[in-house]
Order: C-alpha cells, then sequence, then structure tokens
C-alpha cells in the first residue's frame, strides 16, 4: 500500500509543471535575486555607496575633504561646483541623489585650520533625500563627524601643550576601535555575506510551499471521487494521509539540496558570495527533516480544511507568505523592532531559521539545533494529528 | 441477502432525514436498480451501504454481516464505482489499476492477474499506456468500471454508470453488467435512465425524498398500477388548458408542456367516458389527437404516478 501511494504521489507531482515550477524554480529565482540584491548590506567589500553632494558657498571645492570622504569607500562622491547648487536640490528632492553635503564657505578655514575653533555655527549642513534610509543617514553623519573630529585633534592638544600633536593624534584616531567577528569562513574570521542569510531563509519559504501542492492534490482527489472510492475500501485513511506526506517530505530534502548548490555554485558565477555550509552536517540533516515534517505537516492540515483548489492556493500561498514576513524571512530578524523580533517566535520558518543560522552563521553543530528541531518536529507532529482528527470528522459527514 | 431495515440518516447540522425509515431486501446474484431523481437519497443510501456513513438508526446487513461491527469485512466485500470518474487524469490507465490495486494490498502475481482481467473485461488493452486524461467519455466510464472490479467483489456499486457516454460505451457497458451477473455478483445501480434499468435490472426500488416509494421486480410494480391510456397530440398543452383539465380528470403530462412528444397519460382506462369527454375538451381547445395507446404502464409511468413528478425534474 505504501509503495503504491509512493509512487502515485511522485507521478503526479511530477507531472504538474505548475507544482515544480512552484517547488523548484521560483524559490531558486527568490535566492539568486535576493542574494544578489541585498549583497551590499551584507558585503565586505566597499562597494556599498550612498550618492553625495560636495559643494561650498564661494566656489572653491574642498578638495582636501572631498579626497577624505572618498577613501572612507562609503559613497559615491559626485562634486559639484556652486552654479548647480539649486539644480543639486531639485536632484536631491528626486533622489537622483541620497544627501548633499554643503560646507559655507566661510567656513572652510574651519575645516582646513586645526587650532580655529568656532562652536557658534555648525561648519557643515547635511541635506538628506526624503528616501535616504536612517542607517545611512547615520552612515554619512559619522564620516563627517569622523573627518571633522581628526582635523581638530591635533589643534586640540596642541591648545594642551603636547608635543608630536599631529602624530599622536593620527595614531590616536586610527587606533581607537577593531572590528571582530566571531563568523569564520575557511578559518577566517569575516563578515557573513548575504547568501549566508538569505539561502537559508528563502530555503525555508521554498520548503514550505509544499502546503499548495499537497493541499490541491488532496482537494482534487476530493473532488474526482477518488478519496471516497479509497473509503470504500479497505484503505486506512489515517495511514493513506501519512503516506501522502512522505513523497513531500522527500521533496523538501531535493529542495534542500538544490537550494544549497545554487548558494555554493550558482550565486558566486554571477558575481554574488559562496555559501558556506557550517561545519555540522548532521545538524543541517536534522533541521532538513525537521523543517520538512513542520511544512508537511502544515501542508495536510490546510488540505484537509479547504474544500477546493482556489482556497488551497489562497489559503497555502498567503498564509506562507504571512508566516515568511513574522518569520524573518523577507525581513531579517535584526533590523526589526524588538516587539516584532518577539512575534517572530510565533512563525515555524522562524525556528527553522534560527537553526539553519546557528549552522550557517554561528558556527553551530547538532546540540545548538535540538531547541529548534524539536519545536518543528512538534509543530509538524501537531499539525498531522489535527489533519487527521478534522479529515475524520469531515468524512462522518 | 443485503437487508436494510428501518434505516434513517440525516447529515450532521441537519434537521432533514435524508434517509427516512428505509426497508429494503436485495437479493445477491441478481441486478437491483435504485431509481430516483436528484436529492432522492440513492448517494447517500449507497454510502451507507458501503461503510462511507454509519447507520444512526436502524439495521443493515450485508451477506449477514453486521454494520458497524463487521464494517471491514463488509468492505472487502465491496466494490464501488462512483458516478465521477474517480481516477486519476495524470496518470496512464495502466498506472491507475496498478494503484488502486496496490493501495487494497493486492500483490505480485494475483495482482497483475485481476489487472489483466480487468483490461480485458472492459476492453481497455489497446489505452493501457494512455494518460486517461485523453480518454473519451466512454474510455473513462469503462476505466471506472474497471478498477472497480479490481478485488472481485462480491456486491459491486454503480453510481450512474453511463452518464455522459455514447450509445456504443452504454450499450458495452450494459452488456458486461450483465455478465457480472452471470458470474454470480450481486449489482446494486443506480440510474436516471428508466430504459436502462428496465433492460438490465432484475429487481429495483424508487426512491424519493429519503423513502422508498416501491420495490419489487419490473413486472411486479407494473401489476400492482392501473392501467393507462397515452393520448399523444399535435402540440404542447398550455399551463391553463393543462390545469383546467387535470382538476376535472385523473390526468398527468410525462414532459413538461413545452416539450416533444406532447402526450397526456389518462390514468385509470376504466373510467373510460371521462377519457371520451377529455378527447372532446381538446378538440376544443384546437388540440388534435395523434395515437392512442393503452395498455401496461412503463417504468416512468410508474416514477410520475408515485411522484407526480419527471424522474429528470
Amino acid at each position: 500500500m505504501i509503495q503504491a501511494a509512493l509512487k502515485k504521489e511522485f507521478s503526479l507531482v511530477f507531472r504538474d509543471l505548475h507544482s515544480i515550477a512552484v517547488l523548484f524554480i521560483m524559490p531558486a529565482i527568490f535566492i539568486v535575486i535576493m542574494s544578489l540584491a541585498m549583497q551590499d548590506q551584507f558585503s565586505n567589500k566597499d562597494d556599498a555607496k550612498v550618492g553625495l553632494f560636495v559643494m561650498e558657498d564661494d566656489g572653491a571645492i574642498l578638495q582636501g575633504f572631498s579626497e577624505e570622504l572618498k577613501n572612507l569607500k562609503q559613497f559615491e562622491i559626485i562634486e559639484i561646483s556652486p552654479t548647480e547648487k539649486d539644480s543639486a536640490f531639485e536632484r536631491l528632492n528626486n533622489d537622483e541623489v541620497k544627501a548633499f553635503i554643503v560646507i559655507p564657505g566661510h567656513k572652510q578655514t574651519y575645516i582646513d585650520d586645526d587650532e580655529s575653533f568656532d562652536f557658534e555655527d555648525p561648519p557643515v549642513e547635511i541635506w538628506f533625500s526624503p528616501q535616504m534610509d536612517k542607517r545611512s543617514s547615520l552612515l554619512v553623519e559619522s564620516a563627517i563627524l569622523e573627518r571633522l573630529v581628526k582635523a581638530k585633534i591635533p589643534g586640540l592638544l596642541k591648545l594642551k601643550g603636547v608635543d608630536n600633536a599631529d602624530k599622536i593624534a593620527e595614531e590616536f584616531t586610527s587606533g581607537l576601535i577593531k572590528s571582530n567577528y566571531i563568523y569564520q569562513q575557511k578559518g577566517e574570521a569575516v563578515r557573513p555575506s548575504a547568501v549566508q542569510q538569505n539561502v537559508p531563509a528563502w530555503l525555508i519559504f521554498s520548503m514550505f510551499f509544499v502546503v499548495i501542492p499537497i493541499s490541491t492534490t488532496l482537494v482534487t482527489e476530493k473532488q474526482q471521487g477518488t478519496l471516497i472510492r479509497l473509503r470504500t475500501m479497505n484503505v486506512s485513511m489515517s495511514i493513506f494521509l501519512f503516506v501522502k506526506t512522505l513523497p513531500y517530505l522527500v521533496i523538501n530534502q531535493v529542495q534542500l539540496i538544490i537550494m544549497l548548490l545554487i548558494g555554493m555554485y550558482l550565486i558566486p558565477i554571477l558575481g554574488g558570495d559562496t555559501l558556506d555550509l557550517g561545519r555540522s552536517f548532521s545538524g543541517l540533516a536534522l533541521m532538513a527533516l525537521a523543517t520538512g515534517v513542520a511544512s508537511v505537516g502544515l501542508g495536510l492540515l490546510v488540505a484537509v480544511i479547504v474544500k477546493t483548489t482556489e482556497q488551497a492556493t489562497v489559503l497555502g500561498g498567503v498564509g506562507n507568505i504571512l508566516l515568511a514576513a513574522i518569520g524573518g524571512v523577507m525581513v531579517p530578524k535584526f533590523i526589526m523592532p524588538e516587539t516584532m523580533q518577539t512575534l517572530t517566535n510565533i512563525s515555524p520558518m522562524a525556528w527553522a531559521l534560527e537553526g539553519f543560522l546557528d549552522i550557517f552563521l554561528r558556527g553551530g553543530g547538532l546540540l545548538s539545533i535540538l531547541s529548534e528541531a524539536a519545536m518543528l518536529f512538534g509543530f509538524g507532529g501537531v499539525m498531522l494529528m489535527l489533519a487527521i482528527v478534522v479529515f475524520h470528522q469531515k468524512c462522518e459527514g | 441477502m443485503i437487508t436494510v431495515s428501518a434505516l434513517n440518516y440525516r447529515y450532521r447540522g441537519s434537521d432533514k432525514l435524508v434517509l427516512d425509515n428505509i426497508n429494503l431486501e436485495i437479493e445477491t446474484q441478481s441486478i437491483f436498480g435504485l431509481l430516483g431523481p436528484n436529492g432522492a437519497g440513492k448517494t447517500t443510501l449507497i454510502s451507507v451501504l458501503t461503510g462511507l456513513l454509519s447507520p444512526q438508526e436502524g439495521a443493515v446487513s450485508v451477506m449477514g454481516y453486521q454494520f458497524p461491527a463487521d464494517t471491514k469485512r463488509i468492505k472487502s466485500l465491496n466494490g464501488y464505482v462512483p458516478q465521477g470518474y474517480a481516477f486519476y487524469p495524470n496518470l496512464t490507465a495502466g498506472e491507475n489499476l496498478q494503484f488502486f490495486a496496490g493501495i487494497q494490498g493486492l500483490c505480485g502475481k494475483k495482482k497483475q492477474e485481476r489487472i489483466q482481467y480487468c483490461l480485458d473485461f472492459c476492453q481497455l488493452n489497446d489505452v493501457v499506456k494512455q494518460p486517461s486524461s485523453q480518454f473519451s467519455g466512454g474510455l473513462k466510464r469503462r476505466l471506472n468500471l474497471a478498477i472497480g472490479l479490481l478485488s472481485d467483489p462480491e456486491i459491486l456499486y454503480l453510481d450512474e454508470p453511463t452518464v455522459g457516454i455514447d450509445p456504443q460505451s452504454r450499450t458495452f457497458i450494459l452488456e458486461q453488467i450483465g455478465q457480472l451477473r452471470d458470474q454470480g455478483k450481486t449489482v446494486i445501480y443506480t440510474s436516471h435512465y428508466m430504459e436502462e434499468i428496465e433492460q438490465v435490472c432484475d429487481h429495483l426500488a424508487i426512491i424519493d425524498n429519503g423513502k422508498v416509494l416501491i420495490s419489487g421486480t419490473l413486472s411486479d410494480l407494473q401489476g400492482q398500477q392501473t392501467p393507462q391510456c397515452r393520448i399523444g397530440i399535435d402540440q404542447p398543452l398550455s399551463k391553463q388548458h393543462f390545469a383546467e383539465l387535470s382538476e376535472r380528470y385523473s390526468v398527468v403530462m410525462p414532459h413538461a408542456e413545452t416539450q416533444l412528444p406532447c402526450e397526456l397519460i389518462f390514468k385509470d382506462i376504466h373510467q373510460y367516458r371521462d377519457c371520451l369527454d377529455l378527447t372532446q375538451k381538446l378538440e376544443e381547445y384546437g388540440v388534435h389527437i395523434c395515437s392512442v395507446s393503452f395498455g401496461k404502464t412503463n417504468l416512468e409511468d410508474i416514477f410520475l404516478n408515485l411522484t407526480h413528478r419527471e424522474l429528470r425534474d
């Protein structure tokens, strides 16, 4: 019986091109697009730039200041002559540039001369585009503040009568902070790439999409009368429903392998970073199985609740998107406010994501993902039992 | 013998009895016809007999086994061919048969023998590798029947097995059903095609609004009816004229007033004076009589007399 059911489910799924598209092609495209699109957000590279104008009132571009900002390699510096100031504001308003720095001409001395101190008027004004996000705004402010502090520290030291003020200031400002990353790739501590964050997120999203084919095939079986025919036979419906989940569990594992391969081999070809699988294959396997159990359990519950394929598609699709949105798949959890971060805990996708990130980002092993795996197995088991109970209740009319 | 005694059934959340005090005795090794319009309760009755629904009140016994205690044993006796095409259109005929055989626990040589028998019996050998979604209506019905026969059932339930197919396929299926009886199988056959029921069934019951109105052999049923007179007319009778006639005479119109053939049934030929009056009245309405026939009632007439409506209403 199990063999017959498995063969039938595999045949039905692999002859349904729409299901294949939903389960394999769509998430693969998502992973590629999101990993490449968000590359700058996580990148170690210096190409995450913000458009910036540097100009001043009396016509002379402050070459030194501009060069130093360029050296920070965070922004694309577009120098603009004072005659273009009005059009510059227009471009700012149209979001053609993200920020516009104005340095009044009479403050030029203040910036260039480290012994000139005037706390009455700010020496630099910054205008931001309406679409400039807070993080980038702070980055621009910090960069300019850093430049000003660097310029003024030697003067302050000289005022205090310190010898070698310039040398001490240089050493002081360059040696204040050392950044370290716990995450390691090939033995080196590096900042994790967008691929490390995005592949597990969209992988989980795709695994939960089995909800749609599971529910639509069961609804079709109800509508065609095959389910009624099976119920007239001595076929245990509980076993039938359970067996129905097995092919999708296998499909989940195939999805996982394909998505990981995309992260490891395709995305680097397209210019992204290479996915590193961490150091715990047993942990990865357990998370894959646990996520699969949770997704097929949910799929089966949706399948027995809905009456039409339209309902199955809407409830499965929209439900997945909501779980992904809440669970930190679409918007990374770490950029959510605290309340929303707490709310993510209600989504099984968040549990799965935490488990995968434990392995991919935090160097975790089997023990570190046990709690997430247990929650996912529990969720899947409860969904499966609920599905069987609801199914039997519905059968009794 | 299949015995149904004082069976009641109502669906959850509904006050209406879908099966209302059903009493039936169905002989084994025969073809039993269950006749009734849509919503009469035929499918619910079959659902109870096949074990899909549990009897709420009353008793059902199938070849000596009782519901619900022997449900599993009863199910093993059954084959069910639903009205819909209850198979997987994305699978080939062969794959469908393999799946339904496997899911019922058939395996090895026995499984292959049963599949081959069903392919032969329903003449599906030429299309065994074709996706069933590409089948004509007739082939789909044959595959539906073949799947129902896989387990070599003692009792075969056929729910409207000839809906939507061409006359040749219908004839084929009816002939095969006759063969099943010859093999000693019990066939329970629901249909709203009365000519099919007349053609293949040994016994029948007419069911409407959840009640068995009448049951027995066709000749029994005909014997219980008063001989009738069938009057063919050259044009449809208006509603108003028919209302006037039916108020005065024991007359029914078997087809809707706009449908052809136009005819009236005078229900009791013993009231011959009334019958003569009726013919005069028709002439007054400008309606001419084309034909008059006397004799035994057919199944359609019996149904009309019992329910006062057409089966296809």
